[in-house]
């Protein structure tokens, strides 16, 4: 899989450093400007890792006010599609966590008929537990693995782009990836009530 | 004997069937851990793409994000004097609190003193949590043949949001927005309430048609989505159609924005356009739609290709060619309120003046009766055929095999199944026929593959499938 990502490209010129480091010296307008560019990326890695949540536009708000933090640190010499990729991806995995610990809430249901793309409803239930139990499954990996998995498994990042993510050799990242992919599975097994 | 690891399995079980590996025929230990990858692999390709972002939501976040960032400024009022470290506050603060205790303890020392002047309770604040925006309802003004999930839906049906409406064949629905807005469905239509507040209305149309009678309201967004296309209303009269492969907006009145991926328009009064293909074409204008005879009338009028709309009325009317145009009770939309300002659309339509010697002859028009004013959703229908055979459609009844194929891959995009879309497109795409309608259906494959591909965050992918498209003619 590839990804609108360059982050190992280094002669790649980032069209929202400048945006950033605007908005790093309090600049608001900037900053609206850098939420207007990236929030469909951002969209994209939130539902991927939540999937369909009510809770989704707080996760996006929750995202991009972390990314206002982060900011204040930021010397452009990254690509502010990472800062933002990684953000998404950990306010996401919080959240799952954070849901799974509190009882179910019967409203995080998706509402009826919320994919009206989908006029098959055997397909749509189908695509609802997958999405549910991928989420299942995040939570019961380490943060680690989670974080590798859904970067590579779900966002479709390579092994290169993960290592500059979470800050690891290449290597690291792919033995990593493997420990998750086991504990995915053995997860899905278990999940679907056919494991021990 | 050595057993295969996972991540080798993890690769095998990506290759259906798993070849080249002689080791799974002897070893059930390993065939079994194949089985476990295999259904947690088929778990992962079932989890839905994402749908493009609402834009009422992106609005919604940024207005959030406006305010916290003010609140940010506002906190940061210290940098009048960059030179005073913000640490030096809190240390004075920590030693004014501290003499402030001190004084606390001395007074509490004199029991007198505190009987005459007691130290007030001081209780925490109270912070409220911003309460969700409340959900509001739609009511059934009129309906035929049209359900949601319950079962049949009845005039004055409340529906909440989320209600997923859908029209039979030959079947209407009026419905009521919470805002006094109007929506009409016609025939063989499906749409969803997906939002209902005070400041933000979406509507989800899956497919067929809708038709929209908006008063403009500054305070409140309304937004129908079909697919990758948003129309947001400025004010107006419009009607949005989906089918596979093309979805159509006209505007009757004011004017709607419409929005695909990396392209906003403007479409005004008397327009129309086309999205298709990945290109918002637009599309040659009719004439506006007026509104059809009233309840129980009779209206002959001269052929016209969708409407007795023609502003160049026929000079000579055959009776026998007429068309004949009978609203039915459940046709027409809902009688307008009285202050809505709408309610133009759904006037009757004004008497036609005397002609004058010069004048041709206007439209025979017999009224039987007026009892209720009516805009017929059979005219939007036959609006949105005339509007659709100016667009060259990939697709045909009853087609090749090779086009029935490219309608599925299709109608996967559509349903967000887009890694199964892209594999079917590619397999598709390395076959070609020497057909007169090849270079329009690739040109259709490729462009449900870039749109998944777009859906999938494959952008540099779905740039180079962009110029394969672009080089077809």
């Amino acid at each position: 899989m590839h990804t609108d990502l360059a982050l190992r490209d280094p002669t790649a010129v980032d069209p929202l450093r400048a945006l950033a480091l605007q908005a790093r010296e309090g600049e608001s307008v900037a900053f609206t400007k850098l939420y207007e560019r990236t929030r469909d990326q951002a969209w994209r890695v939130l539902y991927r890792v939540v999937g369909h949540s009510p809770d989704l536009e707080d996760l996006l708000q929750e995202a991009y006010l972390q990314l206002m933090k982060a900011l204040k640190s930021y010397r452009g010499d990254s690509k502010v599609s990472t800062f933002l990729h990684r953000v998404c991806v950990n306010v996401g995995l919080m959240h799952l966590r954070s849901k799974r610990r509190r009882p179910e809430d019967p409203t995080d249901e998706m509402p009826e008929g919320e994919s009206p793309e989908s006029s098959d409803p055997e397909r749509a239930a189908q695509v609802k537990q997958a999405a549910r139990l991928v989420q299942q499954a995040l939570t019961m990996m380490s943060d680690e693995k989670a974080q590798v998995f859904a970067y590579h498994d779900l966002l479709g990042l390579k092994p290169e782009e993960i290592s500059e993510l979470v800050d690891a050799p290449v290597n690291t990242v792919r033995s990593r990836l493997n420990r998750a992919r086991v504990d995915f599975t053995a997860a899905v097994i278990k999940l679907k009530g056919r494991g021990p | 004997m050595k057993h295969l690891s996972h991540e080798q399995l993890w690769e095998l079980a990506q290759t259906n069937p798993p070849a080249g590996e002689t080791h799974l025929d002897s070893c059930v230990s390993c065939l079994s851990a194949l089985d476990d990858i295999k259904l947690a692999q088929s778990v992962l390709r079932d989890v839905p793409e994402p749908p493009p972002m609402p834009m009422a939501m992106a609005r919604r976040v940024e207005g959030k994000l406006a305010d916290a960032l003010e609140a940010r400024q506002a906190r940061a009022w210290t940098s009048w004097f960059p030179g005073f470290p913000r640490f030096a506050f809190a240390a004075l603060a920590v030693i004014a609190l501290a003499i402030g205790a001190w004084l606390l303890a001395q007074q509490q020392r004199k029991p007198d003193l505190m009987a005459r002047s007691p130290i007030p309770e001081v209780t925490a604040p109270v912070v409220m949590p911003v309460p969700a925006a409340p959900k509001l309802t739609a009511t059934v003004a009129s309906a035929k043949r049209a359900r949601n999930a319950s079962g049949a839906l009845s005039t004055t049906q409340v529906l909440r949001e989320g209600s997923l409406l859908t029209t039979e064949k030959g079947g209407s629905l009026w419905v009521r927005l919470p805002d006094g807005s109007r929506a009409g469905l016609t025939s063989a239509s499906q749409m969803q309430l997906h939002t209902l507040e005070e400041k933000t209305l979406t509507l989800d149309l899956a497919k067929g048609s809708v038709a929209l009678v908006v008063p403009h309201r500054e305070d409140r967004v309304l937004t129908v989505r079909a697919g990758d296309l948003e129309v947001i209303d400025l004010g107006t009269q419009f009607l949005v159609s989906r089918e596979l492969g093309r979805i159509v907006v006209a505007v009757e009145e004011g004017s709607v924005e419409v929005r695909v991926p990396g392209l906003t328009r403007t479409v005004t009064a008397g327009h129309a356009v086309a999205y298709h293909q990945g290109q918002l074409d637009e599309l040659q204008p009719l004439p506006t739609l007026a509104p059809v005879a009233p309840k129980h009338a009779l209206s002959i009028s001269a052929p016209t290709p969708d409407l007795a709309l023609s502003p160049e009325p026929e000079p000579q009317v055959s009776l026998a060619a007429a068309e004949l145009v009978v609203e039915t009770p459940d046709e027409a939309p809902p009688p307008p309120e009285v202050d809505d300002p709408a309610a133009e659309w759904a006037l009757p339509p004004p008497t036609a003046p005397s002609a004058g010697p010069n004048d041709p002859p206007a439209p025979l028009e017999l009224v039987v009766t007026a009892t209720r004013p009516g805009l017929s959703l059979g005219a939007i229908e036959r609006r949105v055929d005339a509007l659709s055979r100016q667009i060259r459609m990939p697709f045909t009844q009853g087609g090749s095999l090779r086009q029935q194929r490219a309608k599925d891959i299709a109608r996967m995009a559509d349903g967000g199944e887009c890694p199964r879309a892209i594999d079917n497109a590619n397999e598709w795409l390395r076959y070609a026929r020497d057909a007169p309608e090849e270079a329009m259906v690739r040109r259709e494959v490729l462009f449900q593959k870039m749109r998944c591909l777009r859906r999938m965050g494959r952008l540099p992918e779905a740039d180079l499938v962009r110029r394969e498209m672009e080089a077809i003619q």
